[in-house]
């Protein structure tokens, strides 16, 4: 390994600091357990945004999702490269929940015309909010549900405003290109 | 002749910027929203069947070690902490994924505030290659979504500088005052009854702490006792009675921690396990009192 800063001390493999805290893992248990989880997760995310993020399917619910052109993400959320690119990074086997965006960038030079969505929140009092596309489903309004999840985490605003709700999604969208920067040029064997 | 070494920090530092730091509305708004990254229940009666608080312990004074070893900056051990606590406060765990989920939370913690984050592999080394960088990546995205992506969590370390400017210290006495605050906030970190305390509360306890324990050597502060402990808790609107509790629980533990660590030493050769459950944050060891 090497380290651009001579300051962080490299690991002696003896050092005390290096030990195993609670005997051996079991390795088929922590995948079993990490593919249940997840899948907890993509449910709860299937019923709070009424998207199915695996097969990349709209559902029914209180959002109306729509393809866009451009999508305005800065240019950090897309990805480098066509998708070959992605798979050396990420190691292959990693849970990823939305292959829109790589779709998006495999089909070459086209990053304008995306295959991405966003969200619309169904509020008739807000309409500063982009209105439903054509053929949007309509009617359901926001009030009506209450959202998974809420309950247990105080952080999340209960009305949340359209525009961090879109940025979240964004992110969840994004949660694949989370953990390719600890791959440094030159480090890890 | 004076010889002069100009070797040049790698890790580049921002300022402390005035804006964020003299504004007293930052102090208000961190008030108002720390709360909300508290872990939602003490785990260990409702969630938890396999962890006991031994367990966390222990695997908070790894991660505290390898923060230490890995020169991490200070927030990044409290806030790892933080991580776990509110993951655990929702997953029920077997203890053998302990280990596992205290890297991620690192992993987390320290892609958050470091300008040259814990490597993966790192990480896997220090657990002594018990997992693999690729089960790290798959947990990191399960420890996300539990934490729904809030990983600005609000630390002790947040209030120290609001709290600092504001008492009658000399200057050039705030660095050490800040260096034990800080050593404190760590060892608070490891032990769980201070997970549900509100994050200023625990940060003015430390000041108090820090205070205190320097003033039996030096003169520090010209507030001392009950004016010292009035004036803190104005500054973080903290009860009186709540803060004088909390900063006598902080040097319980400390004086906990250097027991054990002399034990430690007299002890000699110990087992593995022996030292594994050792609380001690090694940091707390130059603290003399």
């Amino acid at each position: 390994m090497s380290e651009p800063s001579g300051d962080i001390p490299q690991i002696p493999c003896s050092s005390k600091v290096c030990r195993r805290l609670f005997g051996p893992v079991d390795e088929e248990q922590l995948r079993r357990d990490c593919d249940a989880l997840m899948a907890d997760c993509l449910q709860e995310a299937r019923a709070r945004w009424n998207f199915d993020f695996v097969t990349e399917t709209p559902l029914e619910g209180n959002y109306a999702w729509e393809p866009v052109q451009g999508l305005g993400l800065p240019k950090f959320y897309l990805p480098p490269g066509p998708r070959g690119a992605w798979d050396d990074l990420g190691g292959g086997k990693r849970p990823c929940t939305s292959t829109v965006l790589l779709q998006g960038m495999a089909q070459g030079d086209h990053v304008d015309l995306s295959l991405s969505c966003t969200l619309v929140p169904h509020s008739p009092e807000r309409p500063e909010v982009s209105p439903g596309g054509p053929g949007a489903p309509r009617g359901r309004k926001r009030g009506q549900t209450s959202m998974t999840g809420e309950d247990r985490c105080r952080e999340e605003g209960t009305t949340g405003n359209s525009i961090t709700e879109t940025q979240r999604a964004n992110l969840f969208d994004s949660s694949c290109l989370l953990g390719k920067g600890e791959k440094r040029p030159g480090e890890g064997k | 002749m004076e010889l002069l070494c100009c070797e040049v920090d790698p890790v580049r530092r921002a300022v402390p910027d005035p804006n964020l730091l003299y504004d007293d509305r930052i102090l208000q708004n961190l008030l108002t929203i720390e709360e909300r990254y508290l872990p939602q229940c003490s785990y260990f009666k409702c969630v938890q069947k396999d962890i006991q608080p031994y367990m966390r312990r222990m695997v908070a004074t790894w991660m505290l070690e390898v923060c230490e070893e890995q020169k991490c900056e200070e927030e990044v051990f409290p806030l790892a902490m933080n991580y776990l606590d509110r993951f655990l406060a929702g997953v029920p765990t077997p203890k053998s994924h302990l280990q596992l989920l205290g890297a991620v939370c690192m992993f987390l913690a320290s892609k958050l505030k470091e300008t040259i984050p814990l490597t993966a592999e790192k990480l896997c080394i220090y657990t002594d290659n018990s997992i693999k960088p690729q089960e790290l990546l798959e947990w990191e995205l399960v420890v996300l979504g539990k934490l729904k992506w809030n990983l600005a969590a609000v630390t002790p370390h947040d209030f120290i500088e609001h709290i600092l400017r504001k008492l009658p210290q000399p200057r050039e006495k705030l660095s050490l005052i800040r260096k034990h605050a800080q050593t404190f906030i760590a060892l608070c970190a490891t032990d769980f009854k201070f997970a549900m305390y509100p994050p200023s509360m625990i940060a003015t306890g430390s000041v108090g702490a820090a205070i205190c324990g320097l003033q039996q050597d030096e003169d520090v502060s010209s507030l001392t006792g009950d004016a010292l402990t009035d004036l803190l808790a104005k500054i973080t609107n903290t009860d009186v009675d709540c803060l004088k509790a909390c900063q006598e629980q902080i040097e319980a533990v400390l004086l906990n921690s250097l027991q054990q660590f002399r034990q430690d030493q007299r002890d000699g050769g110990k087992s593995e396990d022996e030292l594994d459950q050792a609380s001690t944050p090694t940091d707390v060891r130059d603290i003399d009192l």
